[in-house]
């Protein structure tokens, strides 16, 4: 087989350049528009790019809860927007859209672009509970199975069952992760969290405790994505895009939250991607400095981390438990908190953060000497990862 | 004919799955069973999710082991409230398709993966269309 990355022609040659983010509210009592458009200009403002610079929106949605790029183009202000799009995808979105970015501007079919994912997802169209129709769906709803939290719990059952696991190992995500949210003033949840208070917490979705589940936002988010080379010019070290791979396998389903094909419900996508993105990186697992994983629930984080081979079968929680993601750990996960405790921005502030690290712009939390880190989109049977790596800069 | 208040949402909206849901009323489950390799599955795709070939339709004996599973404590509208706390299982019938259903008989705290399991059809039309009940228990 070739050298995946001699396919991907991208890579190296791309890079995050800004991070443009709202606050993060449960009212934001502001059209989805209005928030994507801060978070797209604040994007641009933060690279330091004039907007008329600007030639590529890219967006997600679920069940038309946002707004168009071309809308956000037009409001913005574009000259000439020659890339606009919008995708009808989830949680596996955020570094699939960063990837088709870097695709458009490798190929010359835009030369800067705007990624954004803008909701009221709290006031608003809830992602967690809306039932969305669809073939699938109809093979779930009329049992009363109608929600995320539920559709993933089966998935954290049989990982807990398969790998000697109990609540507890989802118990030591949630903890761990608040251990970085009470250093970030953009979480709504920063308050510390115990174990204790963690078993005394209310099911949702049995394994599924309130704090297992992302707390839902309203809010907007958005990353710049250019060339190296413009990059390299711009206000901040270039986040260069290193690796990057999406796929799923046979029997991927009908929608995000089907699960009637998959074969094994303990595998999502990461353990099908994770070969072709380490190689397309030229690194391993243990390369990397950090990760922010794709945590809508805190299962999905234990998932990932066998998945992408950062820990062996059954031993993620326990990387946790000894410390290991938190702050002055080895391995850094979720250094925002997490979608468990800043909020529900759909991933792309999982993105947001990986850029800021990179950066050394996470304030407080900001992981010294961090020079690398794998990013995830998704929980379940299909879903996106990049490896990006900072770029530092002669001072001048 | 007498249909649950889920199915009557549900029956007419999509063609290819009323089948599935009249079987139903008639006290089976139906699958799709390809004609080329054997794989059998609940969703009514127009081919084979395994190799694409053509399936067939098919009735299931409606028994299978129980895979994994949610005790629903939150429910996110009033008719599934009453019901709190119920369980949804996800079942691997013995014809190798999954499907998800109710699952009643057993105390949630109690359940066991793998543990063997028979669907039955309430006829009441607020009860859940498949309930999956212990293999050996009696009733219905």
């Amino acid at each position: 087989m070739s050298d995946p990355r001699r396919r991907l022609s991208f890579l190296g040659r791309t890079a995050l350049a800004g991070v443009g983010m709202t606050a993060l509210t449960k009212a934001s009592g502001r059209s989805v528009l209005s928030l994507a458009v801060e978070a797209c200009r604040g994007a641009a403002d933060d690279a330091g790019l004039d907007l008329s610079d600007v030639d590529g929106v890219l967006s997600f949605s679920f069940n038309n809860d946002s707004v168009s790029s071309q809308a956000v183009a037009t409001s913005l202000g574009l000259p000439a927007p020659r890339y606009l799009s919008d995708v009808n995808l989830g949680g596996q979105a955020p570094a699939f859209l960063v990837m088709q970015a870097a695709a458009a501007i490798e190929s010359g079919m835009a030369r800067n672009v705007l990624v954004f994912r803008a909701l009221n997802g709290r006031s608003g169209q809830r992602v967690g509970s809306t039932r969305a129709p669809g073939l699938a769906p109809a093979f779930r709803y009329p049992h009363g199975l109608t929600a995320y939290p539920q559709f993933i719990a089966m998935w954290a059952r049989r990982f807990l069952i398969e790998t000697g696991g109990s609540e507890l190992d989802l118990g030591a995500v949630a903890v761990a992760q608040r251990t970085w949210a009470v250093d970030n003033e953009r979480a709504l949840r920063r308050a510390p969290l115990s174990i204790e208070q963690y078993v005394d917490s209310p099911m949702v979705a049995d394994p599924f405790r309130a704090v297992d589940c992302t707390t839902e936002a309203d809010g907007a988010c958005a990353v710049l994505v250019t060339s190296r080379a413009r990059a390299a010019d711009l206000r901040h070290d270039p986040v260069v895009i290193e690796g990057a791979a999406y796929g799923t396998g046979k029997r991927s389903g009908l929608d995000a939250g089907d699960a009637m094909l998959w074969p094994d419900l303990t595998r999502n996508y990461t353990s099908i991607i994770a070969e072709e993105l380490w190689n397309s990186a030229g690194m391993k697992p243990a390369d990397v400095d950090m990760a922010q994983l794709y945590d809508c629930f805190s299962s999905s984080v234990l998932l990932a981390m066998e998945g992408l081979g950062l820990a062996g079968r059954g031993e993620a929680a326990d990387l946790i438990r000894a410390g290991h993601t938190q702050p002055g750990g080895r391995l850094p996960v979720n250094t925002n908190g997490g979608l468990l405790a800043e909020g529900y921005l759909h991933g792309m502030n999982t993105v947001a953060e990986a850029v800021y690290q990179m950066q050394g712009r996470a304030g407080v939390r900001t992981v010294a000497g961090a020079e690398t880190c794998v990013v995830t989109s998704g929980a379940l049977t299909d879903g996106s990862a990049l490896v990006l790596a900072r770029q530092r800069r002669e001072a001048a | 004919m007498t249909i649950s208040a889920a199915q009557a949402q549900l029956t007419g909206t999509d063609p290819d799955a009323d089948g599935f849901w009249a079987a139903v009323v008639g006290g089976a489950l139906q699958l799709r069973r390809c004609t080329r390799c054997g794989t059998c599955f609940v969703l009514p795709l127009p081919s084979c999710p395994e190799c694409a070939g053509d399936p067939e339709l098919v009735l299931s004996e409606g028994r299978g082991s129980l895979y994994t599973w949610v005790v629903v404590h939150h429910a996110f509208d009033e008719e599934l409230a009453r019901q709190v706390p119920y369980v949804v299982g996800a079942v691997e019938l013995d014809e190798g398709a999954r499907i998800f259903a109710r699952v009643e008989g057993i105390d949630p705290a109690a359940l066991e993966a793998d543990v063997r399991v028979r669907a039955t059809y309430p006829a009441d039309p607020d009860r859940p269309p498949i309930v999956f009940v212990p293999e050996e228990s009696a009733s219905a």
